[in-house]
């Protein structure tokens, strides 16, 4: 739900607080004003009448008044009684329902006699009054919700819009592909300053680890090759030690080619890092036709024994804008990958077009999905290979804009490398 | 025969040295550029094997400060960075041959025994050992003076094997020596294994003893002894 939703749902719900509560207030306020006015009318009735009693007294004897919202009678009792007020409701007739009144009750005393005095005045109808003030109440607030709901239109999507800048920017990112972000737009907004201000402190600090971590691995893996070597070599001498048995000098064979694993993983994940790591010089053009020439030839040595034919079709020179070093590992794993993956007797067609070339070969059945052997460390059921391969041929593609799509249909598989520009 | 290794890594150093020294070269070690200068500076080396990913930094330019050493000094580079730009430098700037850590002893020994033939060979450049005798200019392959034809991975096997002989060569260090770093499976070995059986074929018709010993599920020893 958007920030701005939430806000008026919230306003709605304290509106209608307001106007249970407005209204009950209200309802007392206005009732107890109504009550003093009632009272002080009645006072000035009371006084009214006195001064009735007096002169009707002068003329004749005066035994009992009374009207329909007053009675006066000669009281037995001889002393005063103060003001007293009292609510009661009576029965109305011509409205058919119970009406509220005021009632005076006092006892006075006038020319030596002692009267006792009752007035009623009709109050104001509770339901009345409070309907008229929830009526009233609800106009005052939907014509501020009415105004609240266009201030919200306006003024939030200008006062949220450094915030929606900020968002648009985290969503764009891509850490992995390089780039750095500031939030360096200033508003008149603390809250968004601040915002800007700290996701600029923890994107520096997360470039910073993962610059660390990939310098990391990069040292790692080189490091590694040092005390590899070590191995490797001492294995070997072991083995030209004379008194062994033949078990043993089997158990330095496993040794010497777990090392040589070790060590082809190893300089894979130093060639994958590197890629991650450095820029590529992308300021010439070199063509990747001789690198293919030169690849192969080195290929051929395999590719006689294992039986396996070459088609290499030349249609046009493709130019690519790369490191020479990159462009070497690219071409040559892409070879080395169709001669690995191939069959004894199998073939191999590289057309190489202006924007694009391709690779195809015969080979084994894929067990997966081809794209996901473009993932580190899948790889088929071979033994041999380290799963890097194709991860290498997808990262040096995506540095140098290149379109890389692995298809495979039963035993034949072809990857095609495109020109994206 | 004398050999200088520049490496800093001391253990490896020694595994090269005590490798070489069983084939009765002499090896002097040199655990950085400077004692490497001085004693390039003093002493003759048939060859020189050169690590250049040294501490003092990029080992290519201790290449060329061994640079001036005399014409039949051949030099070897040894490097951990397998990318191109190492090799194609290094071999620009006058090394003789590139192998790449981490290496088989086996193959390091057949590649500088190679540099020393090619840099020294005077007249005839040939290899004779008893009934053997192997042609490095024509690469021809004679057994009692008879010619055998061999194809090139033949030839590239016996040679290797020469040049290691009495050692227990393992299936791996010599795919590695015939396919380069295009060998990433075992498998491959059952085409070795088939080059390596006609070898054998041809040089027993041809006359030649059998010197190659089977080591089951591990490799060759090619034991002779002149």
């Amino acid at each position: 739900m958007r920030l701005i939703n939430k806000l008026n749902i919230y306003f709605l719900i304290s509106l209608l607080v307001i106007l249970v509560a407005g209204t009950y207030v209200q309802y007392l306020y206005v009732s107890a004003r109504v009550d003093k006015r009632v009272q002080k009318t009645l006072i000035k009735e009371k006084k009214l009448l006195v001064k009735q009693i007096l002169d009707k007294e002068k003329v004749e004897g005066f035994k009992l008044y009374k009207t329909e919202e007053s009675e006066v009678q000669l009281s037995e009792e001889q002393s005063v009684l103060k003001n007293e007020f009292i609510k009661q409701f009576f029965f109305d007739e011509d409205e058919d329902e119970y009406v509220k009144y005021m009632v005076l009750k006092c006892r006075v005393k006038a020319n030596n006699h002692f009267y006792d005095m009752v007035i009623k005045k009709p109050l104001l109808q509770a339901n009345d009054l409070i309907s008229s003030i929830i009526y009233s109440l609800f106009i005052i607030l939907l014509i501020l919700f009415a105004i609240y709901m266009l201030l919200n239109r306006f003024v939030y999507k200008k006062l949220l819009a450094p915030f929606y800048t900020t968002l648009e920017k985290l969503r764009k990112y891509d850490l992995e592909a390089g780039e750095k972000i500031s939030f360096s737009e200033k508003s008149s907004t603390y809250e968004f300053n601040f915002l800007n201000a700290e996701l600029n402190d923890m994107t520096s600090k997360i470039y910073k680890y993962f610059d660390n971590h990939k310098m990391f691995s990069e040292n790692a893996a080189h490091e590694l090759q040092t005390p590899l070597s070590v191995i490797k070599s001492k294995a070997e001498l072991l083995l030209q030690a004379r008194n062994f048995e033949d078990d043993d000098i089997e158990n330095i064979d496993t040794i010497l080619s777990s090392v040589d694993r070790i060590s082809r993983i190893n300089s894979s994940l130093v060639i994958l890092s590197k890629i991650e790591n450095h820029d590529f010089s992308l300021d010439t053009e070199i063509p990747l036709n001789p690198l293919f020439k030169v690849s192969l030839n080195h290929l051929n040595v395999i590719a006689e024994d294992r039986g396996i034919n070459i088609d290499f079709v030349e249609n046009d020179k493709f130019n690519l804008k790369i490191n020479e070093e990159w462009a070497y590992i690219l071409v040559n794993n892409l070879l080395k990958n169709a001669v690995r993956h191939n069959i004894e007797n199998g073939w191999i067609k590289i057309t190489i077009n202006k924007d694009s070339f391709v690779v195809e070969n015969s080979g084994f059945e894929l067990d997966d999905k081809p794209t996901n052997y473009f993932k580190r460390f899948i790889k088929g059921s071979k033994t041999g290979s380290t799963g890097l391969g194709l991860a290498i041929i997808k990262d040096i593609c995506t540095k140098t804009n290149l379109d890389v799509e692995y298809t495979s249909i039963r035993k034949e598989h072809r990857i095609s490398i495109t020109k994206l520009d | 025969m004398k050999i200088l290794i520049v490496e800093d890594e001391f253990e490896l150093a020694e595994s090269i040295e005590s490798y070489f020294k069983q084939e009765g070269y002499v090896c002097e070690h040199a655990p950085n550029l400077k004692i490497a200068i001085e004693k390039v500076s003093v002493y003759e080396y048939d060859c020189i094997i050169l690590d250049i990913n040294l501490p003092e930094g990029s080992g290519l330019s201790a290449l060329e400060a061994l640079g001036n050493k005399k014409e039949s000094t051949g030099t070897l580079i040894l490097s951990a960075n397998q990318l191109l730009d190492d090799r194609i430098d290094g071999l620009n700037r006058g090394a003789d041959d590139y192998l790449t850590k981490p290496f088989h002893l086996a193959e390091l020994n057949a590649r500088v025994k190679s540099i020393i033939r090619r840099k020294q060979h005077k007249g005839s450049n040939e290899i004779n050992i008893n009934e053997i005798k192997i042609n490095l200019d024509s690469k021809q392959v004679f057994i009692n003076e008879e010619e055998v034809r061999l194809t090139k991975k033949e030839y590239e096997l016996l040679l290797f094997f020469i040049s290691n002989k009495n050692r227990v060569l393992t299936k791996n260090s010599i795919c590695e020596y015939i396919y380069g770093d295009f060998i990433d499976q075992l498998d491959s070995f059952d085409f070795i294994y088939s080059h390596i059986k006609n070898l054998r074929k041809k040089l027993i018709s041809a006359g030649c003893e059998d010197y190659l010993n089977t080591i089951y599920g591990v490799g060759y020893n090619f034991k002779i002894s002149s």
